[in-house]
């Protein structure tokens, strides 16, 4: 598995990856800047509201792409045939190339983060400990993309599968609001309907802390844990699937 | 050395939006790839040698039937290599990469990567070119880097999907001398699909021929054209005779056309036991033969008398 993990990576070094992250950097340095001399005090906000926004999409872009890419096309080029016959388990691959595209995901987060970081800083500074845990539940929230994703071309093909994996992603998004306004004024059966699609459907508004880094808002008690824990056994559940449906897959 | 067992396999894809719809490609096939021999599967496009070697490598998996690797159904992977039709090699990588990469799956150490990647690399003239990206690499070069990435861990048995395709006529030289040689030394079993007949009568010693979902002859070469009585055709051309209907009469006419002024006339086809009798004929009504000709049959005539069945 390490094997797999280094020439992933050798080959996305090469494939020069890390210059799109540092196009990225300079990107969100430029339009923060630009955005925080246009506002008045609240330079610090703006740099962060554009830096995370940016930030969260690329991830999330990322992650479905490489999602998306991973297995199918290395299928398609028939390379996954070689590579499996020399495993131990078809697993040994699926997990190899996760953890390369993790550790791939990873670094963009310290690089852009570490961006954001300083030009937030220059414009006044922030809540450190917020803005880590902001970027976090990024990662979280673009892991559990990149696993569905997977998962998702496992059954689908890569345009239907990259179809799929933005809408879960939106929909993840607009779900909590949905359930709030539907437990108002909906019926029992609505919200119960609601309810039963969110058992099932990532809830993308537990790891959105954007707003509490903006205005600095005190966390509720046991959020983070609960959002953590929630990732966690989210990404699990997602990585299980993924390897079970791998194993039996045929590959042809 | 390991012996893989083949038994009452039969797999088909499912067709239409649900796949309810069921298209048989292999039914109820059985053989036995035996040990340290070269046997070719050759078959019409569609006749199910790619899903076969799948089968094998169990990248895909059957409806029904066992495949026994040693007697057991534990896929014996360890020993056993597999070189798709045309793959695509990570293009990013160096040669050597690529190759260290493959060996290090295969759990071989550093000195022993670089030893055998440079043998086999100095066999297929590649050595030169390891250090380069794979990118730059012709489709030749890469199908040889990808030979090269099949033999590195010496494995009992190989099986290669149209080894030869992407080749030029040196390549496929030097590529075939390399089967032969491993199959010869290193007494590995190989199991090799291809369309051009001549790399079966060059390199196999077994062929095993698929056509219409079912295993149509499986033997060696020499078996095949003993089984084939009409191994050879032939004609026999006649100079002007007067009683030519009668000889009508006893045996057919192909054609008859003049050459030179003078009737020819043309008798035929005769297997090799009729041309006998023939000419023995003429022998004695002291018939002037003008030539015997003889068609071989080839190789393709044994495999596909009818053309094979096309899906």
């Amino acid at each position: 598995m390490k094997s797999i993990v280094y020439y992933t990576l050798l080959e996305l070094h090469r494939e020069r990856v890390y210059l799109f992250t540092f196009l990225m950097g300079f990107f969100i340095a430029l339009v923060s800047l630009l955005g925080s001399s246009l506002s008045y005090q609240v330079g610090q906000m703006v740099t962060l509201d554009i830096g995370l926004g940016v930030l969260t999409l690329l991830m999330v872009g990322q992650a479905i792409y490489f999602g998306v890419t991973m297995v199918g096309e290395d299928l398609a080029y028939k390379t996954l045939y070689m590579v499996l016959q020399r495993v131990k388990k078809r697993r040994d691959y699926l997990l190899g190339k996760t953890i390369a595209l993790l550790l791939l995901l990873f670094f963009n987060l310290l690089v852009l983060g570490l961006v954001i970081y300083f030009l937030a800083s220059y414009e006044g500074g922030m809540k450190i400990d917020l803005y880590l845990f902001s970027l976090m539940g990024i990662f979280f929230e673009s892991t559990i993309i990149l696993f569905a994703s997977v998962n998702l071309t496992l059954y689908f093909s890569r345009t239907i599968s990259l179809m799929i994996a933005i809408c879960i992603y939106f929909i993840g998004h607009s779900l909590h609001s949905a359930l709030e306004i539907i437990e108002k004024k909906g019926s029992f059966l609505e919200v119960f309907f609601l309810k039963g699609v969110f058992f099932v459907w990532p809830d993308f508004h537990l790891f959105n802390l954007k707003q509490y880094v903006l205005y600095e808002q005190f966390l509720p008690e046991n959020f983070l844990s609960r959002a953590f824990a929630y990732g966690l056994c989210y990404c699990f559940f997602l990585l299980c699937l993924m390897v079970i449906r791998f194993e039996k897959k045929q590959l042809d | 050395m390991l012996e893989v067992m083949v038994e009452n396999l039969t797999k088909s894809y499912g067709r239409g939006l649900f796949e309810r719809e069921k298209k048989i490609v292999l039914k109820d096939i059985s053989f036995v790839l035996k040990k340290e021999k070269i046997t070719a599967l050759v078959g019409v496009n569609g006749a199910g040698k790619t899903t076969l070697i799948k089968l094998i490598m169990k990248i895909i998996f059957s409806d029904e039937g066992k495949i026994f690797y040693n007697g057991l159904q534990e896929a014996a992977f360890k020993e056993m290599s597999f070189l798709p039709e045309r793959p695509y090699l990570y293009m990013h990588l160096k040669g050597r990469e690529f190759l260290e990469f493959m060996g290090k799956l295969s759990f071989l150490d550093d000195l022993t990567i670089k030893e055998r990647s440079l043998e086999l690399a100095k066999k297929l003239h590649l050595e030169k070119a390891l250090e380069n990206l794979i990118k730059s690499y012709s489709k030749g070069m890469q199908q040889r880097l990808a030979i090269i990435s099949t033999f590195l861990a010496r494995p009992k048995m190989v099986i290669l999907d149209e080894p030869f395709s992407g080749l030029d006529p040196f390549g496929r030289k030097i590529v075939k001398d390399l089967l032969r040689e491993i199959s010869e030394k290193e007494r590995t079993t190989l199991f090799f699909t291809t369309h051009q007949l001549s790399d079966v009568e060059e390199l196999a010693q077994e062929v095993l021929l698929l056509d219409g979902q079912k295993i149509k002859f499986h033997g060696g070469l020499q078996d095949l054209k003993k089984r084939n009585k009409k191994e050879s055709i032939f004609h026999v051309l006649l100079e002007e005779y007067e009683d030519i209907e009668i000889l009508h009469h006893l045996f057919s006419v192909s054609s008859l056309f003049s050459a030179e002024g003078d009737f020819n006339y043309l008798f035929g086809p005769f297997t090799s036991l009729e041309k006998d009798f023939f000419l023995a004929f003429l022998y004695r009504e002291k018939i002037k033969i003008r030539e015997v000709r003889e068609e071989k049959k080839t190789l393709e005539d044994l495999l596909y008398p009818e053309g094979g069945e096309r899906r």
